[in-house]
């Protein structure tokens, strides 16, 4: 953690709103981001943006810098995306369709009518859309440290640090969100 | 090393998170597999479509907006914040503060007014509407609390849903006073009128006894008349007795005879009637006169009383008066 960051959080602390403000302004970009590559949609990025930093606003008083303000940050975005995605499962119309599929039996083409689903898709230009119907029947701890990777690019020690989990645990978890990924979208490459 | 192991060196070379004697381990086992050489060929093609699809970073024109909502949301949340922490810091001044004695003297006082408002109100709102449902209390007779008699609801005649409630709300009072005092005087009144009770006329009668007996007492005619009302009609005859013992210390006028008169010839009591003639006979033994009125009464009753006691004591008084 900087200096500068420091001495924002301690004015923060005291209830410097304008310090609280340059603090958000240093992260937010971020946040947005991660959140937009969880949940691809702009009106659910903002949701989350707008929790994650209420619930830094609430909480910054009680912050030790046992971490760096950035983890900590991230933290709160990925529990935060993981409860949206959680509580948005019963509402998601196409998350609660593909996942009705059963997630291990679930291919793009099974949604398709024929195989030549590649020239579809390129046709269509809905690659995208595949490929987030596939990343949604992830489970969100899976979807997390597979998007903090790819999409966010965070190295997997970070994503550890930020989802409070071994190493270990992350790569397996982007192994298997992989793995699937892969066979789910394999008519498509 | 397992396949499946394998396959996540191949996924982890793929983005570059390889040790370099994992990376050895894979391209030595990807030379002797080629079911892994397809499976790291599809994987590194699977990650180049990812690549390309991967989705648009926010805009400024999102960030814009996400900031701005934010803002106002927490600077909301920042002014219930201050008014909360306003409150609480003015609450701790009071407190370690000398301003707390004076501050829990004050909240004394306004608990003592509220109890006392609630109390009072209370009873005003008894004595203006003297609810029904407040006063269920009917036919209770606790001193100080309002009894509701007599309740009688009607249908307004405008027939507007409205119901008119009357009833009898009657409180019981006490209060100290010379017999003299008119107010006093005027309850002993309605006491012995109307009082349903014939041991509290009775009182009343003897209240009233003890102060004719009193040296300067000046015969009050209202109190009189309650007497003669008492004497003539009272159900009790007790009440009845000791109405016309006061009487006999009343100066002997014409009510006070026709009283006397009344009883002695119409009282179905032949106590009440000897009462009467020996009053008469008193009067007489203290040198009244007697009018033909009362002399036409003791002859009847000379002759005609069922009581061979008051037709004798008639005949007496009579032939004394002639």
């Amino acid at each position: 953690m900087n200096t500068s960051d420091t001495q924002l959080i301690l004015k923060a602390q005291q209830g410097d709103m304008s310090a609280f403000e340059e603090l958000v302004y240093r992260y937010d970009r971020q946040v947005l981001n991660i959140a937009k590559s969880f949940r691809n949609s702009d009106d659910d990025a903002k949701d989350i943006y707008q929790e994650v930093f209420i619930r830094v606003f609430r909480g910054i008083k009680n912050f030790q810098f046992k971490s760096e303000f950035s983890t900590w940050l991230f933290r709160i975005t990925t529990n935060v995306c993981i409860s949206y995605q959680n509580g948005k499962k019963n509402t998601d119309s196409i998350d609660k369709e593909i996942s009705g599929a059963g997630e291990e039996s679930f291919t793009i083409g099974d949604l398709l009518p024929s195989d030549d689903f590649a020239d579809k898709a390129a046709i269509l230009g809905d690659t995208q859309k595949h490929i987030n119907n596939a990343l949604n029947t992830l489970p969100p701890q899976q979807k997390m440290a597979f998007t903090l990777r790819y999409y966010d690019e965070f190295k997997i020690k970070e994503i550890a640090e930020i989802m409070q989990c071994t190493e270990g645990t992350i790569k397996k978890y982007i192994f298997t969100a992989s793995d699937k990924m892969r066979k789910k979208l394999k008519s498509i490459f | 090393m397992t396949k499946e192991k394998l396959k996540e060196l191949a996924y982890l070379d793929a983005v570059n998170e390889l040790k370099e004697e994992e990376k050895i381990i894979l391209e030595n086992a990807i030379l002797e597999d080629d079911n892994l050489k397809n499976d790291y060929e599809e994987i590194k093609s699977f990650f180049e479509i990812m690549s390309v699809s991967k989705p648009a970073n926010a805009n400024d024109i999102l960030l814009n907006d996400a900031r701005n909502s934010l803002m106002r949301r927490i600077r909301q949340e920042a002014d219930e914040e201050s008014f909360w922490l306003q409150l609480k810091n003015l609450v701790n001044r009071f407190m370690y503060k000398n301003y707390r004695f004076a501050l829990s003297g004050a909240v004394t006082v306004l608990v003592g007014v509220f109890i006392g408002y609630l109390m009072f109100s209370s009873s005003l709102n008894h004595k203006q509407t003297a609810l029904v449902s407040q006063n269920v209390s009917a036919g209770k007779n606790d001193e100080g609390k309002i009894k509701v008699e007599n309740i009688q609801v009607t249908p307004s005649p405008a027939g507007n849903g409205e119901v008119e409630i009357s009833y009898d709300a009657v409180k019981p009072v006490k209060i100290k006073a010379k017999a003299s005092d008119l107010a006093n005087q005027n309850l002993m009144i309605a006491s012995l009128i109307s009082g349903s009770n014939p041991g509290i006329r009775l009182q009343t009668v003897n209240a009233i006894s003890d102060k004719v007996e009193e040296k300067n007492y000046k015969a009050d005619s209202k109190i009189k008349q309650a007497l003669i009302t008492a004497l003539k009609s009272d159900a009790n005859p007790a009440v009845r007795r000791e109405a016309l013992n006061v009487l006999t210390k009343f100066p002997f006028d014409n009510d006070v005879r026709d009283a006397f008169l009344y009883v002695l010839s119409s009282d179905k009591n032949s106590g009440m009637r000897i009462m009467a003639v020996n009053a008469l006979s008193i009067l007489k033994t203290k040198g009244h006169e007697f009018d033909d009125k009362v002399k036409t009464v003791l002859s009847n009753k000379a002759e005609t009383d069922k009581n061979s006691f008051i037709r004798l004591h008639a005949a007496s008084i009579l032939k004394e008066a002639e």
